[in-house]
């Protein structure tokens, strides 16, 4: 049994007058992958943009409720703090142009300092490496990060996030930009790092949190409509909303 | 909540519609095979053979097409929940129906040679009632399942048990008939084998029920552990 790392209690959030994220509740399990999933505007990216505080930097946002990493109240802490704590891999990855592909990865732990040239030259190998990208990078580290493919970059992106050392990582659709063999890479990748970091990640496909999730939530108009096993969830969901949205068929 | 714009995945509802006459088709034909078979322990009828042996041949095609769609669909719609049980549970519920055709030709074959040979008559009222408590079994079961109602089985185990009584105490009764030279060994030998088909029907009975159960409910129901007499199936 693996405990809950991050643990989110009644959370609400807003833009402005619209709320976007209904008192929800939900635990993340250490090492465990989990999946959410739901149709466009249901609040899935809102919710995990709120587990790092970066819901909080759009204009007119606003949450509340609590989220506990480990415990800790997140709302509590320095906010770029908990960026790194709770490092985020975005839709479409969002290289540093001006950067070299060594740069991009360092570049967290540069803004963090106190590390020496051989801590962050391991750091950085370490982390293209549990990204899977070390061999297809290991001859150009001074090269630029945009002659690099879409899926690479977005591999370079998780390199990035994982070079600080994050406690858990949340992905919002992180492979809906890329061709399935890059989807692929990244499914792998996601299976492989679940075991180091709990995951969250945002899918709007289905069959990708049936591959890579051990759990999975699904979400309707803000509100948390059913969390299960994703085998469970997928084979026998609890609640017919959710039936309806996994076998396609609204209305 | 209700969700709004009406989709309704029109090609995979085509599919799991063709599936479902398919398997409507295959079951019905499996059940009039059976019940054709065993009305044929009552008295000789030359045509059982060969309209069971028919029967038989059409469920094997229907069978492999019902496989092969079944596989494309799960290809081509990666279908979960409800939809996904509706296709496990047809490959399933299909080899079942397949191997009740199976036996139905075998049980009409065996009958076919018993009432040619003439003898060992005292078994055949209890093969018929044994015969009539397993095509009632498979009916039962069937209508379940194209009905989709999990609640019309919950007798199946029972059944099966006292299906599983007739088959010993008639293996008993042959093989004395046996012993006391009333029959002839081929008589024997073919009672033997309806009393085996019958009780083997009746677990392919019970195997459609809790294929039903987990349609409906996505429940497979606990088994109990084997009987340690009982041969592998």
């Amino acid at each position: 049994m693996t405990g809950d790392k991050l643990v989110v209690e009644n959370l609400n959030a807003w833009y402005g007058k619209t709320h976007a994220v209904q008192d929800i509740s939900l635990s993340f399990p250490d090492k465990r992958a989990t999946a959410i999933i739901g149709p466009s505007g249901c609040g899935k990216s809102t919710f995990i943009r709120c587990l790092n505080r970066i819901h909080e930097t759009q204009p007119k946002a606003r949450a509340e409720g609590k989220v506990l990493l480990d415990g800790a109240d997140v709302y509590a802490d320095d906010p770029t703090e908990i960026r790194r704590k709770i490092g985020m891999v975005f839709q479409r990855p969002n290289v540093f142009p001006t950067m070299s592909i060594y740069g991009n990865v360092a570049a967290g732990l540069k803004l963090h300092g106190g590390y020496s040239h051989d801590e962050m030259d391991r750091l950085v190998i370490e982390s293209l490496k549990k990204a899977a990208l070390w061999e297809e990078v290991k001859e150009k580290l001074d090269q630029s990060a945009l002659q690099l493919s879409g899926g690479q970059q977005q591999r370079l992106c998780i390199a990035r996030a994982l070079a600080v050392q994050p406690e858990v990582l949340l992905m919002d659709e992180p492979a809906s930009a890329l061709d399935p063999i890059s989807t692929a890479r990244i499914e792998d990748l996601i299976f492989d790092l679940k075991n180091q970091v709990p995951v969250v990640i945002v899918t709007h496909n289905m069959q990708q949190a049936a591959r890579v999730a051990d759990r999975t939530a699904f979400l309707y108009l803000g509100k948390l409509v059913e969390v299960a096993p994703t085998r469970d969830l997928f084979e026998r969901p609890a609640e017919k909303l959710t039936e309806s949205y996994i076998t396609g068929r609204f209305g | 909540m209700t969700m709004g714009g009406r989709v309704e995945r029109k090609a995979l509802s085509e599919e799991l519609n063709t599936l479902r006459e398919n398997m409507t088709t295959i079951a019905t034909l499996s059940v009039q095979a059976i019940e054709r078979a065993v009305a044929g322990l009552d008295a000789p009828d030359p045509g059982v053979v060969g309209d069971v042996s028919a029967i038989d041949r059409e469920v094997y095609g229907l069978k492999e097409r019902i496989v092969r769609n079944c596989v494309e669909t799960i290809a081509l719609h990666a279908p979960v929940a409800k939809d996904l049980r509706t296709i496990t549970v047809a490959l399933e519920v299909t080899t079942d129906l397949d191997r009740i055709g199976r036996y139905a030709k075998d049980i009409a074959e065996s009958a076919h040679e018993l009432h040619r040979e003439g003898d060992g008559r005292e078994s055949l009222p209890k093969l018929r009632e044994m015969g009539n408590l397993t095509v009632g079994m498979i009916r039962t079961a069937v209508n379940a399942y194209l009905a989709g109602d999990s609640t019309s089985v919950s007798h199946i185990h029972a059944d099966d048990d006292a299906v599983d009584r007739f088959h010993d105490e008639l293996f008993q009764l042959i093989i004395e008939g046996m012993a006391r030279r009333s029959v002839t060994p081929r008589t024997g030998a073919e009672c033997i084998l309806i009393n085996r088909y019958l009780e083997r029907l009746s677990d392919h009975a019970v195997n459609i029920g809790e294929w039903v159960v987990y349609l409906v409910t996505g429940e497979r129901p606990v088994r109990l552990p084997r009987r340690p007499d009982s041969p592998p199936s």
